[in-house]
């Protein structure tokens, strides 16, 4: 199928398109087909058979009017001219159809039906119009035998009656057969249709999937080439060998990639691996890829060319070359300036370091490096070196000259030393002598310290003793304080038994209280019994009063009782006054006793103040006996010490007597010093003799 | 009055001579009880003073009892109570006669006075300090004229001089008999 692959694709589309369209034209065609004969049958059903039946009905209603106008035309006989008109037309009318029918496209069963009625309807005819004649001559013998059955009118009339309905039932015979056709026709073209549009869709979908995979597969496969070569894979090809617009494109492609590849991509690695050489030629006036290749060619080669000239000079120690910057742009520009600038700040550094040098070389070392050279990074160390170098050799010329001065002045005093020595050791010798008297007379007073110590020590003795009659003393003070402590603690112990019998106190006051209250609740219901008494007594008045005579030993009786209540109610309020005073008194009784209980919480508190001052007294006795301890200790090491101290003495009384001896010794071996002095002047001579030499070379140099 | 057996102060003196005292010739306000010269009253106080009505416009002394109040009453409309099954309207005796004074008993013991059911429509009680006794006194011992300075409304029927024998000493003492018929008429009861 490539012959597919190297259509156009416009071609191919219409070429799909165009195979649908026959497939439709054709199944249009089948169905104009089917349509057209179905028409045809349907023409001959109305123009013959429908015709037909037409005439032949007309035929038949004529022909029954006929059969019906006889009888009317015989037995009416004033109706006979009008019967005959009627007659007549009908007889014209069925020529007339009869006519019109043979004239129709007949078959050959048709044409014998035709021929048999056009017989009998002769026959018919001609026994009819005997018939009427007949009538005509009143002849009713005639007319009743015409009429009778089996009679040659009614046998003809039979016949053609059955003509005509022969001819009637063939057409619709033919009518039927036609319907039959029509039906079955359009059935098998139904299905065939059916057929044809199925094959035709398979058809399409076949053509339109494959003409669908044909462009799209090819395009899908440029897709991924484009997004592999956007990846940078450059190593792609499609190698299509179709020849339609797709396989143009690929091709294209592959062309791109290959240029791309060996000519771009190419290049540029070799510039990469600083390989100028390459030459290439633009392909057009429009190719811009080349053309920028070979400017960053040519920029690259002018760098080098230029970086090469000023390596060259500077090894061939040219240090005034510098690189043309103008003849560059941008980035290459700033390496050559930077190379030319790099070169000044190394040279005018290196040309101050070489006057210096120059100058120390002639032995000023007084030069510096010049302060208003600029110098930066390690050239700032560089110049520091060096001036250092001057700095630090002009210190050690100074210090040198100095040591050599003063070496010349100690050497000399050296000598007025050894000559002091000399007198030195004659005076050594004389006091050695003197030291010798003095020391007998330390031994002396070593023997007058001696006897110092001893009453020293006595005294001391006194000091423990007295110690110990006051450690005596306090022991008792003491006792004493705890004996106070112990009845304080007695004392205490009463003053809680006042507080206990205290609150006993207390406790009954408040039972008497109670019991006080429970009497007033007596003497309240008293005085309450004798306000009821009171008014009951009144009402009793009321009412006797009210009952006149009669009432009146009553009313006695009421005052009588009233009296009595009042008197009741004077008691209970007296014997209320008494137990209010009692209550009173019982408060004052509660108030006398909370008053001693407080006293005696007052005496607790001050029998606690007593027995911590106590405490305290003990406390600090006992601080005092510690301290007496102390003294008494503290004197017997008084006492080892001044037997230390008098043993040091002796030592020192025996020491005094050796220095007495080691002076004698001093004397003789201060003669012998003097000879080793006379030694000593004679190096000294030598040293001053070596710095004259040393001050005269160093003063050559300048610092 | 032949005598005054009053030690106590408040003692009623029903004797002497028959005072004759039938009920219905007590209805004429104004004479009250006072039959053959003699005067039968009920003694009680207000604040201070010792007030009297007469005794047969009474018809028992009762204990105080809660009062239940009315609404949009007068102010001497205590209230009423329920006496043995009877509602009583109880006045206030002081407010309604304008009496400012408190008792120094607490109100627990102040009293009620019943009045007669032929005085008022509706049973009534007035209330009072304290219901002190039932006493007779003669016609001599009243002073109708004293109180005749005093308006009309006061309702003073007389002033009622009582004896007391007080250590040995006679004094007066001043009873303040009032119309009970017609301050209850004033109220609308009567």
């Amino acid at each position: 199928m490539s012959f597919i692959d190297d259509m156009k694709i416009g071609k191919k589309l219409i070429g799909g398109f165009v195979i649908v369209l026959l497939i439709m034209a054709m199944i249009a065609a089948y169905g104009y087909m089917s349509a057209q004969d179905a028409a045809s049958r349907s023409k001959v059903m109305y123009e013959t058979n429908l015709a037909a039946i037409d005439k032949m009905g007309l035929v038949s209603a004529d022909f029954q009017q006929m059969r019906a106008e006889i009888y009317r035309y015989i037995y009416v006989p004033a109706a006979r001219s009008a019967a005959t008109t009627t007659i007549d037309g009908l007889k014209a009318s069925i020529r007339a159809n009869i006519d019109s029918y043979s004239n129709l496209d007949l078959t050959d069963k048709d044409k014998a039906a035709l021929n048999s009625f056009e017989t009998n309807y002769a026959t018919f005819i001609t026994e009819y119009d005997k018939t009427i004649k007949a009538a005509d001559a009143n002849d009713m013998k005639t007319v009743d035998a015409q009429l009778a059955a089996g009679s040659p009118l009614i046998t003809s009339r039979t016949n053609a009656v059955a003509a005509y309905k022969e001819i009637i039932k063939l057409n619709q015979d033919n009518a039927a057969a036609l319907n039959k056709a029509s039906g079955d026709a359009a059935a098998a073209a139904a299905l065939y249709m059916a057929i044809l549009s199925i094959a035709g869709i398979l058809i399409g979908i076949g053509v339109a999937l494959y003409m669908a995979r044909s462009i799209t597969a090819p395009i899908e496969q440029v897709g991924k080439n484009l997004k592999e070569l956007s990846n940078g894979h450059l190593g792609n090809r499609l190698k299509l060998s179709r020849k339609d617009e797709i396989g143009e494109m690929a091709a294209v492609m592959d062309q791109f990639s290959d240029d791309l590849q060996n000519n771009v991509i190419g290049t540029m690695k070799k510039i990469a691996d600083g390989d100028l050489s390459t030459e290439l030629k633009a392909k057009d006036i429009q190719d811009e890829i080349t053309p920028a290749l070979m400017t960053t060619t040519n920029s690259l080669r002018a760098l080098v060319s230029e970086a090469g000239m000023l390596s060259k000079a500077a090894v061939a120690g040219q240090l005034s070359t510098r690189g043309n910057a103008d003849k560059f742009k941008g980035g290459y520009r700033e390496v050559i300036v930077g190379i030319n600038q790099t070169l000044d700040g190394v040279v005018a550094p290196v040309n101050e370091a070489m006057r210096v040098s120059g100058e120390y070389a002639q032995g000023n070392f007084t030069a510096r490096v010049d302060e208003k050279l600029n110098v930066q990074g390690d050239f700032v160390k560089f110049k520091e070196a060096l001036n250092n170098v001057g700095i630090q050799v002009s210190k050690a010329l100074t210090i040198i000259n100095q040591q050599v001065g003063d070496l010349a002045a100690s050497a000399e005093e050296a000598n007025a030393s050894v000559e002091e020595v000399s007198a030195g050791s004659a005076q050594v010798a004389k006091n050695a002598s003197g030291v010798s008297v003095n020391a007998e007379k330390a031994t002396q007073g070593v023997e007058q310290v001696q006897k110092a110590m001893e009453d020293l020590s006595r005294t001391i003795q006194d000091v423990a003793t007295k110690s110990e009659l006051v450690a005596k003393i306090v022991q008792d003070t003491t006792n004493y304080s705890r004996e106070g402590m112990e009845l304080a603690r007695k004392t205490e112990q009463g003053m809680q038994g006042i507080t206990k019998s205290s609150n006993d106190v207390n406790q009954i006051i408040l039972e008497i209280k109670a019991q006080m209250d429970k009497i007033s609740e007596i003497v309240n219901l008293i005085t309450d019994l004798a306000n009821q008494t009171n008014l009951l007594a009144l009402n009793a008045a009321i009412e006797a009063a009210r009952a006149g005579d009669a009432g009146r030993g009553f009313a006695v009786v009421a005052t009588e009782v009233k009296s009595l209540a009042v008197e009741s109610r004077a008691s209970a309020e007296r014997i209320s006054e008494m137990i209010d005073n009692l209550q009173k008194q019982t408060l004052s009784a509660v108030d006398a006793v909370s008053a001693a209980n407080t006293g005696v919480k007052e005496g607790s508190a001050a029998l606690h103040e007593t027995l911590t001052s106590f405490n305290n007294i003990v406390t600090s006795i006992d601080k005092i006996s510690q301290n007496v301890s102390d003294v008494a200790a503290a004197a017997e090491e008084q006492a080892a010490s001044v037997e230390e101290v008098t043993a040091s003495v002796n030592e020192v009384g025996g020491l005094m007597q050796n220095t007495t001896r080691e002076a004698t010794d001093a004397a003789a071996a201060s003669e012998e010093s003097s000879a080793a002095i006379d030694q000593i002047t004679k190096v000294v001579a030598n040293v001053n003799t070596i710095v004259d030499k040393v001050t005269k070379e160093v003063s050559r140099f300048k610092c | 009055m032949t005598k005054s057996t009053g030690d106590k102060g408040d003692s009623a003196t029903p004797a002497g001579p028959a005072p004759v005292v039938p009920a219905e010739q007590a209805v004429p306000g104004k004479t009250g009880s006072r039959t053959g010269g003699k005067l039968q009253v009920v003694e009680f106080l207000l604040g201070k003073e010792h007030y009297a009505v007469d005794l047969f416009d009474v018809r028992e002394v009762v204990e105080y009892t809660s009062i239940t109040q009315l609404p949009n009453t007068p102010s001497y409309m205590k209230g009423i109570i329920d006496l043995r099954g009877e509602i009583t309207t109880i006045i206030d005796l002081k407010e309604r006669l304008n009496i400012v004074e408190k008792s120094s008993q607490p109100i627990e013991n102040s009293r009620i006075i019943v009045l007669d059911e032929k005085l008022t429509k509706a049973k009534t009680g007035i209330l009072v300090d304290d219901v002190l006794a039932v006493s007779t006194f003669e016609h001599g011992d009243i002073d109708s004229t004293s109180a005749s300075g005093a308006k009309d409304d006061a309702a003073i029927l007389g002033i009622i001089k009582k004896k007391l024998k007080e250590k040995e000493q006679e004094r007066n003492e001043l009873i303040i008999w009032i119309d009970i018929r017609h301050l209850l008429a004033d109220i609308g009861q009567g």
